[in-house]
C-alpha cells in the first residue's frame, strides 16, 4: 500500500489544505477556523462583495432560512448559510456582527442588497450547491457548528 | 442622558432595521460593551421586525439613564389578543409576506425576552402594545 506523502501535492488541493489549517488544537476542542479564503475555495463560491475582507477568520457556521433562529442561536466569528437572499439577512448579519453571509442553491440577492453588505463590510458568497452539501464541505474542511445554546446570555437558557 | 425616537411604519419592509441599525451605532459610539450591544441589538430588530409585521405604526425610544438602556416600543394597535400565547416559542400569526423575508418563526418575543434584564409586555386589542425593554449597563 503507498500512501501519498508529498506536501505539495497536498497543499494544492484546497479541501485539504483548509482542512489541516482547521485542525483541532491539542489542548482543545475548538479549532483555529477557517479563512474566509479557504470557506470561498472548499465551496467553490463566487464573492459577491467584500473581496478584501477574505483574510477574516471564522470559527463556526449556522444554516438557517430563518432570521429570528440567526439571532437566538450563532455566536460571533461565524457565517451563516441561507436560501433567503434579501435586506434582512444583511440587517442581521449587521446586529450580530457576522462577517460573512453565503447564499446556497445558486441565489444572489439583488444589486442594492449586494451594495448593502459592501457598505457594511459583510462577505457575500454564491454557492451552486444545496445547503445540505454545502454545510457537508465546510464541515469536512473543518468549521464547527455553534454549541447548542442561546447565544444571549453565557451559560443561561439552555436550549430546550 | 440620551433619548432617541425612531418612527415605525406599519409594513415599512424597505427600510426594516435601520433604526436598530442606528440604535446600535449609538451604543457603539458612546462605548458599551459589545457584549450587551449585541443583545441589545437583537431585542431591538426583533421588537422593529414586530412593529412592521404586525402593529398599524409605532415607535421605538430609546434612553440610556442612570445605568441602564431602555428601549420603549408603542404602537396603535391592533393588539394581541392573548399576550401569554404570543410568547410561546413557535406561536405566530405572521402572514406570508414575513414568512417570505425570513420572520414569523414565533421567535421574536422569546428572543426579546431572553436578551432582556427587564422585559413588560402589556396589551389591549383595539388600543396597541407597549413593551418596555431594560438593559443593565454594568
Amino acid at each position: 500500500m503507498t500512501v501519498k506523502t508529498d506536501p505539495h501535492d497536498i497543499q494544492e488541493d484546497p479541501m485539504t489544505s483548509a482542512f489541516q489549517h482547521a485542525q483541532p488544537s491539542q489542548t482543545g476542542e475548538q479549532t483555529q477556523g477557517l479563512r474566509l479564503r479557504q470557506v470561498a475555495q472548499a465551496l467553490d463560491a463566487a464573492v459577491l462583495t467584500g473581496e478584501d475582507h477574505l483574510d477574516i477568520v471564522v470559527q463556526s457556521a449556522c444554516c438557517s432560512d430563518l432570521m429570528s433562529d440567526v439571532l437566538a442561536f450563532v455566536h460571533e466569528k461565524a457565517i451563516v448559510l441561507t436560501g433567503l437572499a434579501n435586506a434582512h439577512v444583511i440587517r442581521t448579519a449587521e446586529m450580530l456582527d457576522l462577517k460573512c453571509i453565503v447564499f446556497v442553491r445558486g441565489k444572489r440577492p439583488p444589486q442594492d442588497v449586494i451594495d448593502l453588505a459592501r457598505e457594511l463590510g459583510v462577505v457575500l458568497m454564491s454557492v451552486n450547491k444545496t445547503m445540505f452539501v454545502s454545510a457537508g464541505l465546510l464541515y469536512q474542511a473543518g468549521l464547527r457548528g455553534s454549541p447548542m445554546k442561546w447565544a444571549s446570555r453565557e451559560g443561561t437558557g439552555q436550549a430546550q | 442622558m440620551i433619548h432617541s425616537v425612531y418612527p415605525i411604519a406599519q409594513a415599512g419592509y424597505d427600510s426594516a432595521g435601520q433604526a436598530s441599525a442606528d440604535i446600535k451605532r449609538q451604543l457603539k459610539q458612546l462605548g458599551v460593551d459589545s457584549k450587551i450591544i449585541r443583545r441589545v441589538a437583537v431585542a431591538c430588530y426583533e421588537a422593529e421586525m414586530n412593529l412592521i409585521i404586525h402593529s398599524l405604526g409605532g415607535a421605538m425610544e430609546l434612553s440610556i439613564e442612570d445605568g441602564w438602556i431602555t428601549l420603549q416600543i408603542h404602537d396603535k394597535g391592533p393588539g394581541i389578543p392573548d399576550v401569554e400565547l404570543a410568547k410561546k416559542e413557535g406561536f405566530s400569526t405572521a402572514g406570508e409576506d414575513a414568512r417570505s423575508l425570513g420572520f414569523g418563526a414565533g421567535m421574536g418575543l422569546p428572543n426579546m425576552m431572553r436578551n432582556t434584564d427587564d422585559f413588560l409586555i402589556a396589551s389591549q386589542v383595539g388600543v396597541g402594545t407597549l413593551m418596555i425593554m431594560k438593559f443593565k449597563l454594568v
